[in-house]
């Protein structure tokens, strides 16, 4: 009896308690933003898993029920409970996509979502183009149409959210899958490319794992796996599903891109620039501080795609991408020994790779001061290029470029 | 690969299953299956660390067969204490040195901590300790102590369980599921997974994010909704990795101890000790509390009974304390424990009587202070701990106050008090012997258990994994 009257008044107590939760986090925070629509779910989530668990032990060990426990019927129930749920989750996530997992674009991405995109574009094009740009967001600007009109060269820009190493094993691998053999891999690089995860696993669509080692690929399902069934994809997706209308863009993944893969982002304007630069300055300020030593996987990574792009008689031109004046002035004033130190042993390492390779041609443009000193008239933030910007880095690589693609004529003339 | 993971949980966990019923028919096939699968579950977990195990699993089998228990009995101490202990002892002498003005210290070694090592030691210990004592024979078979000894759902955090009464049931290893079995095994692993999601998770983000610096804790009233926040998170961690471990033993027809058994309903504390993860209180119960009884009233005469249990309680709680992790603060909560037997020894011994609800909110308090030492990093926030919870920090702001009412784990918090009250948070076992169950609360009880898995984020291990 004692047992049976402690979970009622459990019951009892919990239900105006959860309504006035609910009632109580609907006002203090407006679900028109995601990060406030993620709170309240969470809450009413946990809130309705709390009330169900306690119900069901209270009306369980009540002892008011039908059915001998023997009954095969109550694990097949308990199956289809589990299942329904787990199912709808999966359906709901997989047609709304938040996390870009899958390949669809019913709705706007609210993480990176240029893997999926650009590897479609580039399949979409009519003819092979002689060049492709490889990289991170640094190099999303750079214009496939600028540097046509100054080298007569198709290009398609392929750079990605976070682009390093491991994408351009994989992005390579999906080129020449595809039949696809470009004169030119232009590949945007810094020490951020080769430190930390450098293949980007949370961020690797499941259409690209038949690219990627057997490692790699397995991890990316397992990360998937529990992305798709996670709370945090089901909470995106429902946001996107009811108050698609009405969220505020700042969550929406700032980046849009063409068809030949160009992104495109809105004008951010002076305060919002002054918070990104201030952001990724200190988001940044490790890396490009310390970096000693890279992941020898990282290289041996990097080497292996560059001599794979020689075998497929590719020619690489890397280079690297031009940072804002402001960063390092912040960085020099923190540790101005471990910025050169640090610059010194990226450039050398990429000089190594000009002077190993064939096919490499390096330029470094990353302390590159006419670009260097646009500040806000040249950058979204500390290392993100404007438009005008990126057109000023195509022409310092104009002769690379060319270098570069001499090499690789002379190779399929051979 | 975690116990609470989807990869185990939607891969692992229904394939071994599925294989384990549709490929194997005999009992003995069915044990090495398990026996494979449990290799693999440690190989996916900590590959690094198998050779450890195996070779210990090997040390432990044969010294039990050849009667060397002493050699098992140390290759299991030695591993231990090189993996778990041998960094403390050095960071303990650093400091004796550093004190006695040495400058030259002993460097900490990067070993890593094998998963489970505290589990399956005692597990391999107890095996020697009881054929040493002749309970029952050493076993021939070594296929079937390798399975004892790696068996996946209890590797990584018990429950410690005797080679008799788990090997004992592989001879008659279900041939196809019965519908009550695998009815308890999920309704247990349903349990276990949404106390550990929407209870011990709950609260275990609000401490991580609040209790990391003194900072957190501003006053009377943060200090105590922390203890019993600690409390709670830790009691419904441990019970729910339990009965999901429970479930899935279960589900492959092996039955393991209950670990829990309603510990806040306690009336004192060598009654909490009956309660609070059983399969280790027993184990040190019989495998020392009582030798070390024995041995000091043979030494001391039955005169000194009293004194010969209150140093045996001492020793023994503090190498419970040692158990739970290589630290100073672990130990001292252990003492303390055993100070709290002794305590309570003494009182009963001089038929002192107070009324239960005084005798009961003495030892409840001295439960939660025993938490308030068994949470605390170090020295500093144990003292700013306990001067917050005598009230001598002051009471909280008006804000904080709001703040803590309007947090998100008090709902939790309070469900979990509520639960742990009545007994009714050791669900699990009072629904199995609730003989009559409806099939829409089994839909709401799969509900449930996919509820908790989408919350499963892989951030927050069960906390009994790291001892």
């Amino acid at each position: 009896m004692k047992q049976r009257l402690s979970p009622l008044a459990i019951g009892l107590l919990i239900i105006p308690y959860a309504l006035g939760w609910s009632a109580y986090t609907a006002l203090r925070f407006p679900v028109g933003k995601l990060e406030n629509f993620t709170r309240f779910f969470q809450f009413q989530y946990h809130i309705v898993g709390l009330l169900i668990f306690v119900i069901l032990i209270w009306v369980a060990s009540s002892g008011r029920a039908e059915e001998r426990l023997t009954s095969v019927r109550l694990p097949r129930f308990w199956g289809i409970g589990f299942g329904m749920m787990l199912i709808l989750t999966i359906v709901t996530v997989a047609f709304v996509n938040p996390h870009s997992r899958f390949d669809n674009t019913n709705f706007p991405h609210l993480t990176p979502g240029a893997r999926v995109l650009k590897k479609d574009y580039l399949l979409q094009l009519e003819e092979t183009p002689d060049i492709i740009v490889l990289g991170s967001s640094r190099s999303f600007t750079i214009s496939p149409a600028y540097i046509k009109e100054k080298t007569q060269r198709s290009v398609f820009n392929m750079s990605v959210e976070g682009g390093r190493v491991g994408d351009f094993v994989i992005q390579l691998d999906y080129m020449l899958d595809h039949g696809i053999k470009p004169g030119v891999l232009m590949i945007e690089l810094d020490s951020e490319s080769l430190m930390g995860d450098y293949w980007n696993i949370n961020d690797q669509p499941l259409s690209l794992t038949p690219n990627m080692p057997l490692d790699k690929r397995l991890i990316v399902y397992e990360e998937s796996l529990r992305d798709v069934l996670g709370f945090y994809a089901l909470s995106d997706s429902l946001f996107l599903l009811t108050l698609s209308e009405s969220y505020d863009d700042e969550w929406v993944w700032a980046w849009s891109y063409q068809s030949d893969g160009l992104g495109v982002r809105k004008d951010v304007g002076h305060q919002k620039y002054l918070k990104l630069l201030n952001e990724s300055i200190a988001s940044r300020l490790v890396p490009h501080l310390r970096c000693r030593r890279f992941d020898p996987e990282a290289t041996s990574a990097l080497e292996s795609t560059i001599q794979r792009a020689a075998e497929n008689d590719i020619a690489v031109v890397l280079y690297s991408s031009p940072i804002n004046i402001v960063f390092y002035n912040v960085a020099g004033s923190k540790d101005k020994e471990g910025l050169k130190a640090c610059s010194n042993f990226t450039t050398s390492y990429f000089e190594s790779l000009d002077a190993k390779y064939p096919n490499v041609v390096f330029k470094d443009l990353s302390e590159y001061r006419p670009i260097s000193v646009l500040e806000e008239n040249g950058y979204y933030d500390a290392v993100h290029l404007k438009p005008n910007a990126a057109a000023m880095v195509v022409d310092q690589l104009l002769n690379e470029i060319e270098l570069a693609y001499q090499w690789a004529q002379e190779q399929t003339g051979k | 690969m975690a116990i609470a993971s989807h990869v185990f949980l939607l891969i692992f966990l229904p394939l071994s299953a599925l294989a384990y019923y549709l490929l194997f028919k005999q009992a003995r096939q069915k044990m090495f299956f398990l026996l494979f699968a449990s290799y693999a579950f440690y190989a996916l977990a900590d590959l690094r660390f198998l050779p450890l195990f195996l070779i210990l699993s090997l040390a432990t089998f044969y010294s039990a067969k050849y009667k060397r228990f002493w050699a098992g009995i140390a290759a299991n101490l030695i591993a231990l204490f090189v993996f778990k202990y041998l960094n403390f002892g050095i960071e303990s002498f650093n400091t004796l040195m550093a004190a006695l003005g040495v400058e030259k210290l002993a460097r900490l070694l990067s070993l890593g901590l094998p998963l489970g090592i505290s589990f399956y030691v005692f597990k391999h210990l107890g095996y020697l300790l009881e054929v040493q004592q002749g309970k029952y024979p050493a076993t021939d078979d070594f296929w079937a102590f390798a399975t004892f000894s790696a068996f996946f759902p209890q590797i990584s955090a018990g429950p410690i369980s005797s080679f008799q009464d788990t090997a004992g049931q592989f001879s008659s290893l279900p041939q196809t599921p019965q519908a009550d079995q695998l009815y308890s095994a999920l309704i247990y692993m349903s349990v276990g997974l949404s106390k550990k999601m929407f209870i011990a998770d709950v609260i275990g983000s609000f401490l991580a994010s609040h209790t990391n610096t003194v900072e957190g804790i501003s006053g009377f009233f943060t200090a105590w909704y922390v203890v019993f926040a600690y409390a709670m998170q830790l009691y419904f961690d441990f019970s729910g990795y339990t009965d999901l471990v429970l479930g899935v033993g279960m589900l492959f027809g092996i039955s393991l101890p209950q670990n829990f058994n309603s510990p806040y309903l306690a009336a004192n504390p060598a009654e909490f000790w009956e309660r609070w993860h059983m399969s280790l209180s027993s184990w040190f119960k019989y495998f020392l509390f009582s030798p070390i009884s024995r041995l000091l009233l043979r030494k001391w005469g039955t005169e000194k009974r009293d004194w010969a249990q209150y140093a045996a309680n001492l020793s023994t709680m503090g190498l419970i304390g040692l158990w739970h992790g290589a630290g100073w603060g672990y130990i001292l909560w252990g003492l303390y424990h055993g100070f709290l037997l002794n305590v309570n020894l003494w009182w009963r011994r001089k038929g002192i009587h107070v009324p239960s609800w005084i005798g009961r909110g003495i030892f409840y308090l001295s439960i939660l202070l025993g938490w308030a030492l068994f949470m605390s990093p170090d020295g500093a926030y144990l003292k700013h701990l306990l001067l917050n919870l005598s009230g001598l920090g002051g009471l909280d702001s008006w804000n904080r106050l709001v703040a803590l009412v309007t947090e998100f784990t008090t709902p939790a918090l309070f469900i979990a008090i509520l639960l742990s009250a009545t007994g009714l948070a050791e669900a699990a076992s009072i629904l199995r012997n609730v003989k009559t169950h409806r099939p829409v609360l089994a839909l709401f009880w799969g509900l449930l258990a996919a509820l908790s898995l989408l919350l499963l984020s892989g951030k927050i291990e069960f906390l009994y994994v790291q001892f």
